[in-house]
């Protein structure tokens, strides 16, 4: 049953994602001013969203366990930030690039990618600490409250590197924050990305799921070995 | 086809790349789970029977 | 609440009046804080004009990385002898143990600091008297978003076979938000500016980001240390 979600999920995503890059790259007109490049974003700014969403959802995952001390959330709060974790390297690699064409340079301190770069950095701590602990609940507790103040201090990265001088990017285009300035013909393509790049999210996270419950199943028979 | 369409398809290139490799990375994980299961089983088989 | 307190300020003697004894921390962090300015030295070319760019940054970056030595040994401790679970099983709720272990490293980490000010000071020729009532009002907020932070990760990672690795790559991203804000205005308050409506941003930040994870750390401590 869940095998057949997780193929159905993933050739929604597939078929979503080819008829978005037919879309994309074919059915949009070159921008004014940045040509054919301003189509990296169409995959750049869904994929800092699905990430940092899923860092959020870990928390959330990461409170649940606390309260419950059922280690099914730890786990789902584990696969979780992983995978954010990848979409914000996508972000950051697809940012880096779209730089170096419009600025010249790979990396030039622009204040979004900086702070996704410091969340990065905050979950990748959180994933090393993981590594660093056998003992499944101490892991899953320590962990839980790494996912809460990375999170919280990830909102605070946001907001404070924004105030930063000299750190640029360029303003909100889309029309929940402007109310409504861009075409919508450009801006339909991009939210079915976003989906396209949730599905694929779940899809990741199921899988990274099932190979946790692996892992259980390996521990428990072990101990029975052992017993 | 103009000059910065070649940046975007490196930038198409590497954000599947990423995927390519975190998908990688979970298929072995996942190989190396399965061969680890059937090594623990067979070490409990013959004491269930 | 004053039973609270004075089992706090216990425990803060305690540690203060162990470190006193041995100096450990403080010898170890104040000769590797001395080595760092003394290699800041050939890093970037000390001219007057440069100083008063980078010296905010210097000097908290070596706060920084002084100050995880100091850390470190806040819960390490403890662990000799088992004394982290006598704590935990006497009377004293974790509350309190953060705090008084907060507080003592608070003391710690701003003699490192003010030692470092005046060394800094010295070799830099940086004139950092003319402003020097701002200065500590900065240098106390931003050394607390340090030792909160700092104290409930050494208590986090105090098990782990990694704990010297884990400290810092922990915590040295969560500090982003404050150091920025510290850095920002210790470079400001160096070059001569005053604190006024152009900086009061800043001073903002560290004190939100102090109460905020202060309010954290002690809510959550009972669930790193006890579970």
């Amino acid at each position: 049953m869940r095998n057949r979600i997780m193929l159905l999920l993933t050739v929604a995503f597939a078929a979503l994602l080819a008829w978005n890059l037919k879309n994309i790259l074919l059915g949009l007109p070159d921008e004014a001013r940045q040509d054919a490049v301003y189509r990296i974003l169409y995959f750049h700014a869904p994929a800092a969203m699905v990430g940092l969403t899923g860092f959020g959802v870990g928390m959330v995952f990461s409170g649940i366990y606390l309260a419950t001390k059922n280690l099914y959330w730890d786990t789902l709060a584990a696969s979780t930030t992983e995978v954010s974790l990848m979409f914000a390297a996508i972000n950051l690699v697809t940012g880096s690039i779209w730089g170096r064409q419009q600025w010249g340079v790979w990396w030039a301190w622009d204040a979004r990618l900086t702070s996704m770069l410091v969340c990065w950095l905050i979950f990748a701590g959180y994933l090393m600490l993981r590594r660093a602990i056998d003992e499944p609940d101490t892991r899953a507790r320590l962990s839980a409250v790494v996912s809460l103040f990375g999170t919280v201090n990830a909102w605070f990265v946001y907001k404070v590197i924004e105030w930063f001088p000299r750190l640029q990017h360029p303003g909100p285009v889309l029309s929940f924050r402007t109310g409504g300035k861009i075409d919508r013909a450009l801006e339909t393509p991009f939210y079915w990305n976003v989906l396209a790049l949730c599905l694929l999210a779940v899809v990741l996270v199921m899988i990274r799921m099932r190979q946790e419950s692996l892992t259980r199943e390996i521990d428990s028979l072990r101990r029975l070995a052992h017993a | 086809m103009n000059a910065n369409f070649e940046y975007l398809c490196y930038g198409l290139m590497a954000a599947w790349l990423i995927v390519a490799l975190y998908v990688l990375l979970l298929g072995l994980r996942e190989s190396k789970l399965r061969r680890e299961l059937d090594r623990v089983r067979q070490m409990v088989e013959p004491r269930s029977k | 609440m004053s039973l609270f307190l004075r089992q706090s300020l216990t425990i803060a003697g305690k540690d203060l009046r162990a470190e006193w004894r041995t100096k450990e921390a403080l010898n170890a962090s104040l000769a590797f804080s001395m080595v760092i300015l003394v290699l800041f030295s050939f890093a970037l070319d000390p001219n007057p004009e440069m100083m008063q760019e980078f010296s905010g940054g210097l000097l908290w970056l070596v706060f920084l990385f002084a100050g995880a030595l100091v850390l470190n040994r806040s819960f390490a401790r403890e662990m000799q002898n088992d004394c982290l679970d006598a704590l935990l099983a006497s009377p004293v709720p974790p509350a309190a143990l953060f705090i008084g272990k907060a507080l003592a490293n608070y003391a710690l980490l701003m003699t490192l600091e003010l030692v470092c000010l005046a060394e800094f000071g010295i070799l830099f020729n940086v004139r950092w008297l003319a402003n020097v009532g701002p200065l500590m009002i900065v240098m106390a907020v931003g050394t607390w978003a340090l030792t909160v932070v700092g104290t409930l990760f050494s208590a986090l990672t105090v098990n782990l076979r990694l704990r010297e690795v884990m400290l810092p790559v922990l915590v040295y991203p969560m500090m982003v938000p404050p150091m920025m804000a510290a850095m920002i205005l210790t470079t400001d308050l160096l070059a001569g500016t005053a604190l006024g409506p152009g900086n009061m941003l800043w001073i903002r930040v560290l004190v939100g980001f102090d109460l905020v994870f202060t309010l954290l750390g002690v809510s959550f401590v009972d669930t790193v240390l006890v579970g």
